[in-house]
């Protein structure tokens, strides 16, 4: 028996999650047909599948919390860790679901949204923010779902909140860090410095790169790695 | 089959459950778990299961450790938990879509368990009652036949007719290979199903041995007075039940009730004539 990967089990694992999440997925489709409905009863003037989108990628954001709130619950999470499946294969199914299952969903919403919006009222799908803006957009929805990942991970109950406090007690501490940081050099020239980055990004093209290179490293590949340890650590 | 050496785990570890616990389980037995309230039977079992790791020492079950939680362990055993949340789906599809991943499970003896229990397996689980979840999910636990069964209080909440039931399909399911693990404090509803007979204490166990080795050592009788020698006693119909060392050879009926108070009260003398 393949102890790490089987694709024949993974595929079980997936299915057995999509069939349970199902309720959720109708929900996704709900939520889609209630803003709808709300939309042109409010503004008559069409859907708005961008502010849709806004509230989609918010739902892709939260949707670990959403799916797998109880997978470490001392009662409710039991058949889940006792499952005979991998820790790897676990894990895949949870990235699927989070990662392909649920973007894939809101997004047919949206294009559904969009094309109605485009049959009854003639206006054109259009993705506000560009090509490249878009893939950056994403990247940062994923960025923002791999912390939750992590948080859902991580903490066994009040999961969202418990995310929220960390997050903030990082952001104290790194803010204080960096302050410490900055006072050891010399700060007015540091502070000029970063407003010629700002005003002439292209001159420091580099620096730029650098910084994306490895935000997208941590944000979201990383923040997937570290999820993927906290499930094979999570007692129950 | 199972084997514990050294093994401590505390949530506080000021307050340890196991400290340095050391203790082999064998297939082809039902063990009987016991214990009051708080001692870590729970706890104990779900070590087992993967679910809690050893703070030091090892537990190994069936030559895996439980809390690496691989397939291959995890579809050899099956967990069974005194309280736990059901599927929104219907017994049958549930137990349709869980059964593929244990290899030895077989749906024919499923729907047979679902019937002997009475229970309507078209039925969806969380609209059933507590007492028919437990059956359904007792009659899944036992088609998975895996070699290693835990049941955490698996008669709580079953009506009396279907405890009969119960004693029969868990006697019927036993073979050499599995080891079936029953946390109880319902002793009377398993007399005559569980052997050998595990009693935990705080930190410890109290006693792990077979029916037949207690009976060696003790007797348990009815008698009208209270013999000078006698372990335990307590009032019941027709005179005093009494647990006194077995002196003259007989083997006598196990009473489990009188021997878990017998045992809880002459701790000390327990651990010098069992271990």
């Amino acid at each position: 028996m393949n102890e790490t990967l089987n694709i024949q089990r993974l595929f079980r694992v997936i299915s057995a999650e999509t069939f349970a999440f199902r309720r959720y997925y109708l929900f996704y489709v709900i939520f889609a047909a209630a803003y709808a409905a709300s939309d042109i009863l409010i503004n008559r003037t069409g859907f708005h599948p961008g502010v849709f989108a806004g509230l989609g990628a918010f739902l892709i954001a939260i949707s670990p919390f959403m799916l797998y709130n109880d997978v470490f619950h001392k009662i409710k999470g039991v058949n889940y860790t006792m499952l005979p499946a991998s820790n790897l294969e676990k894990w895949m199914a949870f990235w699927f679901q989070n990662v392909i299952i649920v973007p894939l969903i809101i997004g047919l919403l949206w294009l559904i949204l969009s094309g109605m919006e485009f049959a009854l009222f003639g206006r054109p799908i259009d993705i506000y923010i560009g090509e490249e803006g878009l893939s950056t957009y994403l990247i940062g929805i994923l960025g923002m779902q791999g912390v939750a990942m992590i948080g859902t991970m991580s903490f066994r109950q009040l999961k969202w909140l418990k995310t929220l406090g960390a997050i903030f007690v990082l952001q104290v501490i790194s803010l204080i860090i960096s302050r410490l940081l900055l006072y050891q050099f010399d700060l007015k020239s540091f502070i000029i410095e970063m407003q010629a980055v700002n005003l002439a990004p292209d001159t420091h093209g580099w620096l730029f790169d650098y910084i994306k290179i490895v935000a997208y490293a941590i944000f979201p590949f990383g923040l997937w790695l570290v999820s993927f340890f906290k499930l094979q650590e999570q007692e129950l | 089959m199972i084997a514990i050496e050294n093994m401590s785990f505390w949530y506080k570890e000021k307050s340890k459950v196991f400290d340095s616990l050391t203790m082999e389980l064998e297939p082809g037995k039902i063990y009987g778990l016991l214990g009051e309230n708080g001692v870590g039977k729970t706890t104990f079992l779900r070590i087992m299961a993967g679910l809690l790791f050893p703070k030091t020492g090892t537990c190994e079950v069936m030559d895996y450790t439980p809390g690496k939680r691989s397939p291959g362990f995890l579809s050899k055993i099956f967990y069974l938990p005194e309280e736990f949340m059901v599927s929104h789906q219907k017994a049958d599809d549930y137990a349709r879509n869980v059964g593929p991943f244990y290899p030895n499970f077989e749906y024919n003896q499923y729907a047979t368990l679902m019937q002997e229990f009475g229970v309507d397996g078209g039925k969806k689980l969380h609209e059933m009652s507590f007492g028919q979840k437990k059956k359904a999910m007792i009659s899944l636990a036992l088609a998975c036949n895996t070699e290693l069964l835990l049941l955490d209080e698996p008669t709580n909440g079953l009506d009396i007719p279907s405890k009969t039931v119960f004693r029969r399909v868990v006697a019927r399911a036993a073979d050499e290979n599995k080891c079936i693990i029953i946390s109880t404090h319902q002793v009377r509803d398993l007399e005559f199903l569980i052997d050998p007979i595990v009693i935990l204490e705080r930190n410890n166990v109290l006693l792990n041995q077979s029916v037949e080795d207690i009976t060696r050592k003790l007797t348990f009788a009815v008698v009208s007075e209270v013999p000078k020698d006698a372990l335990y006693s307590e009032p019941m119909m027709g005179g005093f039940g009494v647990v006194i060392p077995n002196t003259d050879g007989e083997e006598s009926k196990v009473n489990i009730e009188l021997l878990f108070n017998a045992a809880i009260a002459n701790r000390a003398r327990f651990a010098e004539w069992f271990n």
